[in-house]
Order: C-alpha cells, then sequence, then structure tokens
C-alpha cells in the first residue's frame, strides 16, 4: 500500500511511519508533505492508495485539501483519513460530510491504525 | 460554574487527563501530575523552551507548554528514537506537536463549559531567562508535571471573549479621553 503522509509536524510525520509500520500495514513508498499545497504537488507524480491527512496546517489546511480532491475528477476516489486533534463530533462529520473515509484522533497507538487500516482493506 | 470565570479543579482534571493520554500514548511514558498555581508569568528555566498556541471562540486565550532545554531534548528523544544533545529544529518540532495534542486535547474536554474552541497552529521558542506574559494581565494557571528526572509545566490561561472585547474597548475609549 502506497501512503501520502500530509502534517506540518516532521515529528508527526516520522511517528506515523513508525506506527503504520509497527502496526502490520503491508506498506510500499511512503511520501510526505507539510501541508495541503505541497500534498497536492506531490499527487503530480506520487500516486497513494491512501492519504492520511492532518487538519490544522499553514497554507492549505486538511479540510482544503480534501475539498479539492473530492473536486477533482482524477483523484476524487482516493481514500483520504483525516488525523487530528480536533475530534469534536462536529469536525468528524465535517470531514466525513466533505469525503473522508474515517477520522483518527491524535494521539494515536498502533491499535488505531491498525483498525482503521484494517477497515480501508475491507472496502 | 461561573461565566466568568473557570474551576481551575475542572480545568486541572482536563489537563491532567490530556497530558497523561498524550505521554501514554505517543511517548510510552508515565507522568505525575502535581497541584496547579496559579502565576502571572511563567519564567522559563535558565534555557528553556516555551510552546505555546491561541485559543479562541466564546472563551479565549493561550496554552502551552514550558521545560528546560535538557525536558525538552528528552521529550523529543523518547517521541522519535533519537538523541539530541541539544535544541535543534527536530526537538522544536516534537515539542510543539506534544503541545498542540495536549492543548488540543484538552480544549475538547472543556468544550462542554467553554463550547467550541478554536485552535491555532504552535510556536515554539528556545532562549535563556524568558518570561511569557498575556496582554489583559490575566493570570496563567500553570499544571506541574514530572517524570523520571524531568519536569515539564502546561499553562492556561482563559477568559471570556466579551470581557477581553470589553477591556479593549475600555482601553481605547481611555486613550481617547487622554488625547
Amino acid at each position: 500500500m502506497n501512503i501520502l503522509i500530509v502534517d506540518d509536524s516532521m515529528a508527526l510525520r516520522k511517528i506515523l511511519q513508525r506506527v503504520i509500520r509497527n502496526a502490520g500495514v503491508t506498506v510500499g513508498q511512503i511520501q510526505e508533505a507539510a501541508d495541503g499545497q505541497l500534498a497536492l504537488q506531490c499527487l503530480e507524480q506520487f500516486k497513494p492508495d491512501v492519504i492520511l491527512s492532518d487538519i490544522n496546517m499553514p497554507n492549505m489546511d486538511g479540510l482544503e485539501l480534501l475539498k479539492k480532491l473530492k473536486g477533482s475528477e482524477t483523484l476524487k476516489n482516493l481514500p483520504v483519513i483525516m488525523i487530528s486533534t480536533e475530534a469534536s463530533r462536529e469536525r468528524v462529520m465535517e470531514s466525513i460530510e466533505l469525503g473522508a473515509c474515517n477520522f483518527i484522533r491524535k494521539p494515536f497507538s498502533e491499535d488505531d491504525i491498525r483498525e482503521k487500516f484494517g477497515l480501508l482493506a475491507k472496502k | 460554574m461561573s461565566k466568568q470565570e473557570l474551576d481551575v479543579d475542572f480545568l486541572a482534571d482536563a489537563m491532567r487527563a490530556a497530558a497523561l493520554e498524550v505521554f501514554g500514548t505517543m511517548l510510552g511514558i508515565e507522568i505525575e501530575p502535581s497541584v496547579p498555581t496559579p502565576g502571572v508569568a511563567v519564567a522559563s528555566e535558565d534555557h528553556g523552551v516555551v510552546s505555546l498556541l491561541g485559543l479562541t471562540g466564546e472563551w479565549t486565550g493561550s496554552g502551552g507548554l514550558c521545560c528546560s532545554a535538557e525536558c525538552a531534548c528528552w521529550i523529543a528523544s523518547q517521541m522519535l528514537f533519537s538523541e539530541y544533545p541539544e535544541v535543534n529544529d527536530e526537538v522544536r518540532d516534537a515539542v510543539g506537536e506534544i503541545t498542540n495534542m495536549i492543548v488540543g486535547n484538552f480544549k475538547n474536554s472543556i468544550g462542554s463549559v467553554t463550547g467550541p474552541l478554536g485552535m491555532s497552529t504552535p510556536t515554539v521558542i528556545c532562549g535563556h531567562d524568558m518570561t511569557t506574559t498575556n496582554s489583559g494581565a490575566h493570570e496563567w494557571i500553570v499544571f506541574p508535571f514530572t517524570s523520571q528526572e524531568h519536569s515539564f509545566r502546561m499553562m492556561v490561561q482563559l477568559q471570556p471573549a466579551r470581557q477581553l472585547a470589553s477591556r479593549a474597548h475600555d482601553s481605547i475609549h481611555h486613550m481617547l479621553l487622554n488625547q
């Protein structure tokens, strides 16, 4: 599985890579972007099977990225999992309504990642 | 609970739960909370790191983390499985993210009283003999934590947005009268 991780924190991107591998997800290539704009640039070259995106980021936040992806003919079917401390019911619903396939609350454990990727594989 | 101030025990419970969960889940470390204390300013250690986030909504203010440079390096080492002898971009980033997670979960927990709060991205500053104060001189509530040989402090300052707006209005009015 090819994965694009979008988060403005380098530390969080590193941790996500480690936790995804430790959770037993079969990983192909992982690429990283520090905000929504850089993610869109990355997607011109890289074809991930799933995007994990933070919400609260500078330049282009995760919800704006989600809107751009869902508005694109070529990218609209790409599964996006949002990951954020902003895990109020309203924020989760907003993400799902905009087209996210799931939501991970920070802090997260290996079990959380395993569960979300397991659901993705079933779909 | 008063609409003008938040109960310290209520805030302490929320901060304790958020910090314990973040350190336990992301760093695999048990931390020990101490009694919260009010304070106008929080001075960092001789060589310290301060990480701050803005909070907005019906209540407005700031939240943050304050620790020694040594403790910041220890947090980053535990988080990223690397050794950091001094504060660099990776250490600042790790401390900022930890602050983001703790304050983010804290503000979600107190949302039943404050209403939904927005949060800025963290600003992390490293330096000597730093002091943090708020415009309006509202007090910080400081929540000390210890683990192994390290200690750090979470801090928060919140006031009703209307109170802040009213204070700003009074200040402008006062300035105009004295012209």
